[in-house]
């Protein structure tokens, strides 16, 4: 190391140019045993969570292969199971990809269910209100964009206070979720409420979007559209982006180690923000596809915990676009095998959300055991 | 006008209000004291509150079922896995609400033991205080006990000393000896029996019933009580009661011409205020 301490200019002993090329080298490098390592250590964790499961279904006196039948059956059994699956896992693409944005960039960004709400009334109220100046092909893409930046701009409030007052994320996040949801309720119950049909008083809603504004469908009957697509789409566009741009590279670089991103020229402040913003626009994105979607309108408490689930498929992906889509499907999936299970073999489909807490739990905690047995060393100072 | 809003009885709503949250809190002072970021509270509150119901119900005996829900719910602490425990939690309380029970959407029954209720004989005869303490259960009281033996653990014992030494710099602690990992799981365990007493003080509290996700961000507003007083305990304490007093507060706007989704707001943009007010920040 330094041989001379006593030197007035501190002498670098790395060429920090050639430090950033290797690590550069290194994260971008194909790691094939890496990612079959990943893999497994998912599949172990789906694996784990089924079993525990089938302890479950055991104590209750249920026949768990019986149950996980009913269950894979109606989650890839058939066409109509297909579709239902890839339905309910459209929106959780969305939120898992803000989760991977967020978090690769080492920012534990939990608001996507604030900016899912926001982002679905924007896109409504773009294709509910605007209906008379844009034809079709210009109005699904500007009613998403609308969602995209209506998302974002509810997740600047916690990037700005993240990034300029220090203030944490998580808690915060959490808060403007509950804040976030009530408050767009409130907008839609006070000033975009369809008192025509005199619906349920009691649940905001808004008037249907217009026809020109709707997502197409690829299967009506099951609420299909095409917004898995758009979230294949977005997901091979965050795979481009953090194998070859700059912006991946950095963000990678500051989830990796703030301080060495910092002495690599990567403005911190700014990537807290970025990351921020955009995993809540691309939350506001997803919430956009259901509200110009299926639904075709807003409703209040559309989302079942959307933005939570998209944590857990992050985790199980393990950070990546491809695993992150992989997972979201397998989620929609449990989910809507759960709904036949209950049917079939009589066994409450909130089984389903056990396994998927189980999973979870257990890709989380293996992460976190090697971060207290590293006691001193996982405490990153600021 | 006011003084139909500021008086004892919403002193002693502020109280049953405070009393899950206060011992929810400490558990997360002493976990963060020790350095770790323990999100799973949450969690931990809701099989808790779900636990003290349906097991003392089941064995007829408050003592049992509480003894049975403060273990059941430091095994789970232990696991430390954050959101993981979270919806485990949502999960589990749900499902075998259903499957087990019968009774989805929330458990009671009329042979769930009583918290007994506890009149103390010196303050009965002054007029104000007595009737905020009218009705107060056995909980509410220990919570204070409670309160202050983690205050001396935490700022005066030894024990307390060491656990603070793991949180502020772990090398310096493991250069004297002290082990950060063996100071992280008790702050772990002792986190978990705290939020099992935060989940008995819910559902056993004012209300002898477990409903669906009853906590609703209990444990997330207690994490940011402790979080805002960086783990001090004092701190935590007159945090959290400034907490309820918002809370049972905006029960009371209700009569007001403000929104009842504003009202509902209250508690968390009054937590987040909190959190951006304070100075010292906290990194996972």
């Amino acid at each position: 190391m330094l041989k001379t301490p006593l030197s007035s200019k501190p002498a670098s002993p790395v060429n920090f140019q050639a430090l950033l090329v290797a690590f550069r080298d290194y994260v971008r490098r194909p790691n094939i045993r890496g990612s079959l390592l990943s893999l497994l250590q998912s599949l172990a964790a789906i694996l784990i969570a089924l079993v525990v499961g089938a302890g479950l279904l055991l104590l209750i006196g249920a026949n768990p292969i019986e149950a996980y039948v009913a269950l894979f059956k109606g989650a890839f059994g058939s066409w109509p199971a297909i579709a239902r699956t890839l339905r309910t896992a459209s929106p959780v693409i969305f939120t898992g990809m803000a989760v991977v944005v967020a978090f690769r960039a080492g920012f534990i960004y939990l608001g996507m269910e604030g900016s899912l709400y926001f982002g679905a009334l924007g896109g409504a109220l773009f294709g509910i209100y605007l209906t008379p100046f844009f034809p079709s092909f210009l109005h699904i893409p500007l009613s998403l964009l609308a969602g995209f930046l209506v998302g974002g701009l509810w997740a600047l409030i916690p990037a700005i206070l993240r990034a300029h007052l220090k203030v944490d994320e998580v808690v915060s996040t959490l808060m403007l979720n509950y804040i976030g949801i009530l408050l767009v309720d409130h907008l839609v119950y006070t000033y975009f409420q369809d008192v025509r049909d005199g619906s349920s008083a009691e649940r905001a809603f808004t008037l249907a979007v217009s026809e020109t504004a709707r997502l197409p469908y690829i299967s009506e009957k099951y609420g299909l559209t095409i917004s898995i697509i758009l979230g294949l789409v977005l997901a091979l566009f965050f795979v481009w982006v953090y194998a070859r741009s700059v912006w991946g590279f950095e963000a990678d670089m500051t989830g990796f180690n703030r301080k060495f991103a910092h002495y690599g020229g990567v403005n911190i402040v700014k990537m807290a923000v970025m990351s921020m913003v955009l995993a809540g626009a691309i939350s506001g994105l997803g919430g956009a596809t259901e509200s110009i979607g299926s639904y075709g309108r807003y409703i209040g408490g559309f989302s079942s915990d959307f933005g939570f689930s998209g944590v857990t498929v992050a985790l199980m992906g393990r950070l990546h676009p491809i695993g992150t889509v992989f997972a979201a499907i397998f989620f929609g999936g449990l989910s809507s095998g759960g709904a036949s299970m209950e049917l079939m073999v009589n066994v409450p489909r909130d089984l389903v959300v056990v396994i998927q807490g189980l999973i979870l739990l257990v890709v989380t905690a293996s992460s976190l055991f090697t971060m207290l047995k590293l006691g001193a060393k996982a405490r990153p100072e600021e | 006008m006011l003084s139909s809003i500021l008086n004892a009885d919403l002193l002693a709503a502020m109280l049953r209000v405070a009393t899950p949250l206060l011992f929810v809190a400490l558990g997360a002072a002493i976990t963060l004291k020790a350095g770790i970021f323990n999100i799973a509270i949450e969690g931990l509150m809701l099989i808790a509150a779900f636990l003290a119901v349906v097991l003392s119900t089941y064995f007829h005996s408050l003592l049992i079922g509480m003894l049975l829900t403060i273990l059941i719910t430091v095994i789970v602490a232990l696991i430390y896995a954050g959101l993981g425990i979270n919806l485990f939690a949502a999960g589990i309380t749900s499902w075998l609400l259903q499957s087990v029970l019968d009774s989805p959407g929330g458990f009671s029954s009329p042979t769930t033991p009583e918290v007994p209720v506890v009149t103390l004989p010196i303050f009965s005869n002054i007029p104000f205080i007595s009737s905020i303490l009218q009705g107060q259960n056995i909980i509410t009281y220990s919570s204070w006990i409670i309160a202050v033996v983690v205050f001396l653990f935490v700022h005066r014992s030894k024990y307390g000393l060491r656990l603070r030494a793991t949180g502020e710099h772990p090398v310096a602690a493991t250069t004297v000896g002290i082990s950060p990992v063996r100071w992280q799981y008790i702050s772990l365990i002792l986190c978990g029996v705290l939020c099992a007493l935060g989940g008995i003080a819910l559902s056993m509290g004012s209300i002898h019933l477990f409903t669906k996700g009853m906590t609703a961000g209990r444990g997330f507003i207690s994490f940011a009580a402790a979080s805002f007083a960086v783990g001090n305990i004092p701190a935590t304490v007159v945090i959290t009661y400034l907490f309820a007093l918002f809370s049972s507060l905006s029960i009371r706007l209700g009569g007001f011409e403000i929104p009842t989704r504003f009202i509902q707001m209250i508690p968390y943009l009054v937590t987040l205020a909190a959190l951006v007010i304070s100075r010292r920040r906290i990194r996972l």
